[in-house]
């Protein structure tokens, strides 16, 4: 494979291409599915593709293919670089960051591949944990997924740089869904860690998918939140999705560079209260593994925020030059046929030394936001507004935590949000999911976030109106 | 290149030679080109997409892999680890069999010689024309982002009952994202047009629909909690109901019980003025292609008819479970933007083209009849709606206040919300003739009553 990266890439080199890359990736797919004792689907499948990426002029031309044979895969090089050619006097003027080649391979350490374990022995897990989340008859759905993906990429750069990378994940995810006085209600909840299947062996999904049925039902049966902006709690999965969508999208570099993002100009401003610091991190227990992006550069800990003020953007190479900064090996693919754009790695929030009751205590009418069935959110990165959606919470009264209340869709703005955290508590959890992703520009990518329980003065919470 | 159809015959064939009873494959081959752009070209991309799945059974056992290749030997794994699969499945009680007959609609305007044959230049020219539109409505205006992508997609399905189908299908999207002001005080906007069909890309008014907008969004205010009346844009209101229908319309949601609409045909769930119909083989619509992903043909059904439940969207494993024909509407991908090719996955039921019936207003003239409220051009985080509960829940990235019948100031940030359930019974039923889609979910302008607005 190496000599075929090599030789495409030479190829494009001699047709006139002033830097070249060739990554070649081989993904492995499982998704197993059990709803309502019985086994829905198994869904397996293998995906092997090459993609060039060529610097002709001022743009890139890219290319791919999953027919692996040298002659077309020729033809796709020149079928690129003709292509950029024809953009030529509409064509930006990409430059790159320096980096110093590397070479490099970095492996997942797996003790058991997924992909060695009998389908049957695998059915069983999903159909068992299936059927132990028919925790009532108020339980009218359940669901239960095993998720599987094996995700080998080879990059090779014209510069030298020669990067492998080898991540297996693993997974389980339940949905409920509860009825009760003519309502229905679901929660959706998952599982996952960068491993083997020892993390599915190593977990007890009946109880796993039992506890969500029981989340299903007592949510179904509680009242909607008020609508309106008051304080809240949030829990370290959903601090995770607040910061990802709060802040991370707004810190990627070619939406800076392009100054739509409202961070665009305030790096060494003070954005956040001074009690927060957050880092984006390729290698950190419990997020999705990035030891190197998908230009070939060292994916570290980058800081973002560092006691409130902003010190760094997630950045590629191209966007590195136009920000006048250093690259952080943020330039991801959702795989070969993608362009690498900016994207998030981990996000998470450094933790402070409060405990749980000392953040709930001062707070007279607020909520405890909870991550557990959540799922998701989205932001509008120029406009600065966020929106994520929590799962079942809890109401806050004078300090105490009182009923559940339904999870409802919560929205901020970027720039005023982060500034009214006003305590980090001491707890830590990352997290990561083999089935879902982060979308931009029509691309899904791997991500993983976390941090502390947090207290911001002031989040708005979509309910009903008093 | 190896034709798709031949392929998908041999791998049923092989797939019977290794011990399946039945065998079906699914192959797609997809040429996608794409160019990015800001205000220049950043870009362009070119992909060529292949593969096949296998799906076999053994008794009431079935098995499914797939495989990014035409290639004898890979088509050979893919049997040989479906095969596999299918011995360590359990038995599914509701398997009958493959489909025994399939069939081919005649629709119009899905495949677009132009968009298959159009060249690099073509692709340049179109997107010259997005950047010169937005520069001449203001030169303060700038693209942050944009694609023109054109897709040709061809599908080949056989079986071992004996039954072959093939059909192609062209798609094309032009997107931009648009800014204005400084760095303190900005305006964005997006705008999309997706189409079979090149010559109804809008190019141009989207890059100046965007682009007005994105000046008006500069001055932006957040509005305090409260109810109000609400008129939604024909896409964004797609988008509404794409959220909280196409998941729970289906007879698989249906079947197993996670579909509000349960037990609930012939009963009224709207009001009388709103009818909901999959049109299967709309002219030129995003969804419409000649069969769906089982080999059915796509048609007509009715889904809520003058408020009344009529149906559900049927395949042809739940459609045979209830003993009835399918509906035509198994698909092997979720919406027309998925991030994995169709082959990869196995069939489930899910709308074609969602149509929320047109009325005979224009919109300004809603705009006019709602005399103060808010009229909704963008929003975010709509699709985390639960359509189960009926939860509905938006917020607001784009929008105007309505003062007096007119638009006034552009508002943002606040979460529009209200109960679906509740909206279909008489609280949408002022609606305009200008459908316009989210994916392949078409609406008009809509006027929704009595929304939850939680702002400052």
């Amino acid at each position: 494979m190496e000599d075929l990266l090599k030789n495409l890439v030479n190829r494009a080199l001699d047709l006139g291409a002033r830097y070249a890359d060739a990554r070649f990736q081989d993904l492995r797919q499982t998704l197993i599915m059990a709803e309502n004792g019985s086994l829905r689907s198994y869904e397996s499948d293998r995906s092997t593709g090459i993609g060039i990426r060529v610097l002709v002029g001022g743009a890139w031309g890219i290319a791919s293919s999953t027919v692996l044979k040298k002659a077309d895969l020729r033809r796709k090089v020149s079928e690129a670089i003709r292509m950029a050619k024809a953009a030529k006097k509409l064509s930006t003027s990409i430059q790159l960051a320096k980096v110093k080649p590397v070479e490099a391979s970095v492996e997942v350490p797996v003790k058991r591949n997924p992909d060695d374990v009998p389908p049957d022995v695998k059915v069983k897990v999903v159909l068992e944990a299936n059927k132990a989340a028919v925790t009532g008859a108020d339980i009218k759905n359940s669901s239960s997924r095993l998720g599987f993906l094996h995700d080998v990429r080879m990059f090779l750069s014209s510069e030298g740089t020669k990067v492998k990378t080898d991540i297996t994940t693993s997974g389980f995810s339940q949905l409920s869904v509860a009825a009760a006085n003519g309502s229905m209600e679901r929660v959706p909840e998952q599982r996952s860690q960068c491993a083997g299947y020892e993390f599915i062996e190593g977990g007890d999904w009946n109880a796993f998918a039992a506890e969500v049925s029981q989340l299903a039902s007592k949510v179904v049966v509680a009242p909607m939140p008020p609508a309106g902006t008051y304080p809240a709690v949030l829990d370290p999965e959903l601090i995770g999705l607040f910061l990802h969508e709060a802040l991370g999208h707004a810190s990627e570099g070619d939406l800076v560079a392009t100054k739509e993002s409202v961070l665009e100009g305030r790096l060494g401003d003070s954005i956040a209260s001074e009690i927060v610091t957050v880092f984006d991190d390729g290698n950190i227990a419990g997020g999705y593994v990035v030891p190197f992006d998908d230009e070939g550069v060292p994916k570290t800990k980058t800081t973002v925020i560092e006691k409130g003020r902003l010190r760094s953007f997630l950045l590629s190479r191209d966007t590195a030059i136009e920000l006048g900064l250093e690259p952080t090996g943020n330039a991801r693919a959702q795989n070969f046929e993608h362009k690498p754009i900016v994207r998030m790695t981990n996000m998470y929030m450094q933790p402070g030394d409060l405990s749980f009751e000392e953040l709930v205590k001062d707070i007279e009418y607020g909520f405890y936001v909870r991550g557990r069935g959540s799922l998701g959110g989205q932001v509008d990165v120029g406009g600065g507004t966020f929106t994520f959606r929590a799962g079942p919470s809890y109401l806050i009264e004078k300090g105490e935590l009182k009923h559940m209340v339904r999870a409802v869709n919560f929205a901020g703005k970027v720039l005023e949000t982060l500034k009214t955290i006003e305590a980090v508590g001491k707890d830590f959890t990352v997290t990561t999911s083999v089935f879902g992703g982060c979308g931009k520009d029509g691309q899904l990518a791997k991500v993983g976030d976390g941090g502390p329980h947090v207290r911001l003065g002031k989040l708005t919470i979509g309910g009903r109106a008093n | 290149m190896t034709e798709i159809l031949p392929t998908a015959e041999a791998a049923v064939k092989l797939a019977l030679k290794k011990g399946f009873d039945e065998a079906e494959a699914f192959s797609t081959k997809i040429t996608r080109r794409e160019i990015i752009y800001r205000n220049q070209i950043e870009a362009t991309k070119t992909n060529a997409i292949a593969g096949l799945s296998v799906r076999g059974v053994i008794g009431k056992r079935v098995g499914f892999f797939s495989v990014s290749s035409l290639d004898r030997k890979d088509i050979e794994r893919a049997v040989e680890e479906s095969l596999k699969i299918a011995k360590a499945s359990s038995e599914d009680p509701d398997w009958k069999s493959l489909p025994r007959k399939y069939g081919k609609a005649s629709v119009e305007k899905v495949a677009d010689k132009k968009i298959e044959q159009a060249t690099a230049k073509d692709l340049v020219e179109e997107v010259r024309l997005a950047i010169s539109t937005v520069r001449d409505v203001d030169p303060s205006v700038s693209i942050t982002r944009g694609f023109l992508s054109t897709n040709v997609l061809s599908n080949a399905i056989a079986n071992s009952h004996g039954c072959k189908l093939e059909r192609k299908e062209t798609l094309a999207a032009m997107w931009v994202a648009v800014k204005a002001g400084t760095s303190d005080r900005k305006g964005v906007s997006h705008e999309i047009s997706v189409s079979r069909l090149w010559k109804r890309l809008k190019t141009k008014q989207i890059a100046r629909a965007a682009s007005e907008r994105a000046l008006k969004m500069v001055h932006a205010i957040q509005i305090p909690n409260g109810k109000m009346n609400t008129v939604w844009r024909n896409d964004a209101f797609a988008g509404i109901i794409d959220a909280m229908l196409t998941r729970t319309i289906t007879a698989d949601a249906v079947q197993k019980n996670r579909s509000p609409w349960v037990g609930k045909i012939g009963q009224p769930v709207a009001s009388e003025a709103v009818t909901i119909i999959d049109e299967g083989k709309m002219v030129a619509g995003n969804g419409t292609r000649q069969f769906d992903d089982d080999g059915s043909s796509q048609k007509r059904t009715p889904v809520i008819e003058k408020g009344i439940l009529r149906g559900f969207l049927y395949d042809n494993y739940t459609a045979s479970k209830e003993n009835r024909p399918s509906t035509g509407n198994a698909h092997r991908d979720v919406g027309i933007f998925t991030s994995q090719p169709n082959y990869m996955k196995t069939p489930s039921p899910y709308p074609n083209n969602l149509v929320v019936n047109p009325s005979n207003a224009t919109a300004d003239e809603l705009i006019q009849e709602t005399r103060n409220g808010l009229y909704v051009v963008e929003t975010i985080g709509e699709w985390l709606s639960n359509p189960i509960s009926g939860e509905l829940s938006a917020t607001l990235s784009s929008g105007f206040l309505i003062e007096n019948g007119e638009l006034t100031r552009a508002v943002k940030g606040v979460i529009l919300s209200s109960n679906f359930f509740d909206m279909l019974k008489g609280k949408m039923d002022l609606r305009a003739s200008d459908l316009d889609s989210a994916g392949a979910t078409y609406a008009p302008t809509t006027q929704v009553l009595d929304m939850t607005v939680a702002g400052e």
